[in-house]
């Protein structure tokens, strides 16, 4: 059976979704629907847009805390954001998209064309979610090596002092990625690679066999791997 | 049941609440002035205004928009807004294929309500969410600032 739950309260929609096989949480909304989303026909949809956070502030440590109903362009207009974060939200290029858009969301579809994992696993991204223990703290990298969880997304920590550099290759601005790469200073490597997934370190990144699809051929996503690690290398260097 | 005001009337849907709302509007509600380009919300055809804002309907499950407000080119196009946004469109020749043009101003209104004098730059930012294959964005561009000069007090 379809059906949308608009939930009021987090404990309401973890239980929902507990109970629910197949359930997504909806906030934004511009990834539960699209092509390649994770809603199949006999899903349940849980609306958490009404009591997610979606603030954008600094912490005790000053690390930049950013709600998970955040827009992209939420981001990108805060002064808090640093010009690496800011970089990645514009690989949206839609600003009716980047004003619909959650972080959360982005990062919980565990897309392999996402825009913002690479560059949030470069910083060393932390999460704040909500499970079946209450609220949670863990990075963003467990997060991922896990393939998401059923936990919601309720903040994410980035240092704003990290050095991270990023590209976004595709066909067009408008147009699902070949490749989303970054790389942290001190962390090394992580993609999104279309048709592999999210790719954590060099070695996975090197030992991954890219798929012929309509972003490019394997041949092609291996050279612009290829490229954009030295160029991601040269400007973190630098 | 799913109520929402549309064109600012109230209006109820008891179908299948994950129905994306284009299909909803063009389909049950008969407004194909709303239209699907890409099915992925990258293109813009069928934005709408949802409380104000420029969303892309082909991306949103009707039921998301329980109690909000939705304006499609239809609803826009019997205001004084929506009737000099037309003709400027007209006048400027930005119309070609025509397919990308509902998108387009509703996105020039959604520009427009929150920024009655925009320079050519907050134009280009405000219909970037809209692809148009004639490739026609310099006329539309004219076409949104005629608007907001003949226009003017009406936003």
């Amino acid at each position: 059976m379809r059906r949308i739950i608009v939930a009021k309260t987090m404990e309401e929609a973890y239980k929902a979704r507990r109970d629910s096989a197949g359930a997504v949480y909806l906030t934004g909304g511009t990834e539960v629907l699209r092509l390649g989303g994770r809603a199949d026909a006999g899903s349940t949809i849980i609306d958490i847009s009404s009591f997610l956070p979606a603030d954008i502030s600094l912490d005790r440590d000053k690390n930049l805390v950013i709600g998970a109903a955040a827009t992209f362009q939420d981001v990108i207009d805060s002064p808090l954001t640093p010009e690496w974060l800011r970089k990645a939200c514009r690989y949206m290029a839609s600003l009716s998209l980047r004003m619909q858009a959650t972080v959360g969301g982005n990062i919980a579809s565990l897309r392999d064309d996402s825009y913002l994992i690479p560059t949030l696993l470069a910083a060393g991204a932390r999460l704040k979610t909500y499970g079946n223990r209450g609220f949670m703290e863990g990075s963003l990298q467990d997060y991922v090596s896990n393939g998401g969880s059923r936990y919601a997304i309720l903040s994410v920590t980035v240092d704003r002092d990290a050095c991270v550099a990023s590209r976004r290759i595709a066909r067009s601005s408008s147009t699902h990625s070949a490749l989303n790469i970054a790389l942290g200073r001190g962390r090394g490597f992580f993609a999104a690679l279309k048709g592999s997934g999210i790719l954590q370190g060099i070695e996975a990144i090197n030992a991954c066999e890219p798929v012929d699809d309509l972003t490019g051929s394997a041949g092609y996503k291996r050279y612009i791997i290829g490229q954009c690690a030295g160029l991601l290398s040269q400007e973190v260097e630098e | 049941m799913i109520e929402f005001v549309l064109n600012g009337r109230q209006v109820r849907f008891s179908g299948n609440p994950l129905t994306r709302l284009i299909d909803v509007l063009r389909e049950d509600f008969g407004l194909t002035g709303t239209k699907e380009g890409c099915g992925e919300g990258e293109c813009g055809a069928c934005s709408v205004l949802r409380n104000g804002k420029l969303t892309t309907s082909c991306l949103i499950p009707v039921g998301a928009v329980c109690g909000d407000e939705i304006v499609t080119i239809e609803g826009l196009r019997e205001t004084e807004q929506g009737k000099c946004l037309i003709d400027c469109f007209a006048e400027a020749g930005a119309v070609q294929c025509g397919f990308c043009i509902p998108g387009m101003v509703m996105a020039a209104q959604a520009l427009l309500l929150c920024n009655s004098h925009p320079d050519e730059d907050d134009v280009r930012l405000a219909i970037s969410g809209n692809i148009c294959r004639c490739t026609g964005y310099d006329l539309i561009v004219d076409a949104i600032i005629m608007a907001s000069e003949k226009g003017a007090g009406l936003w």
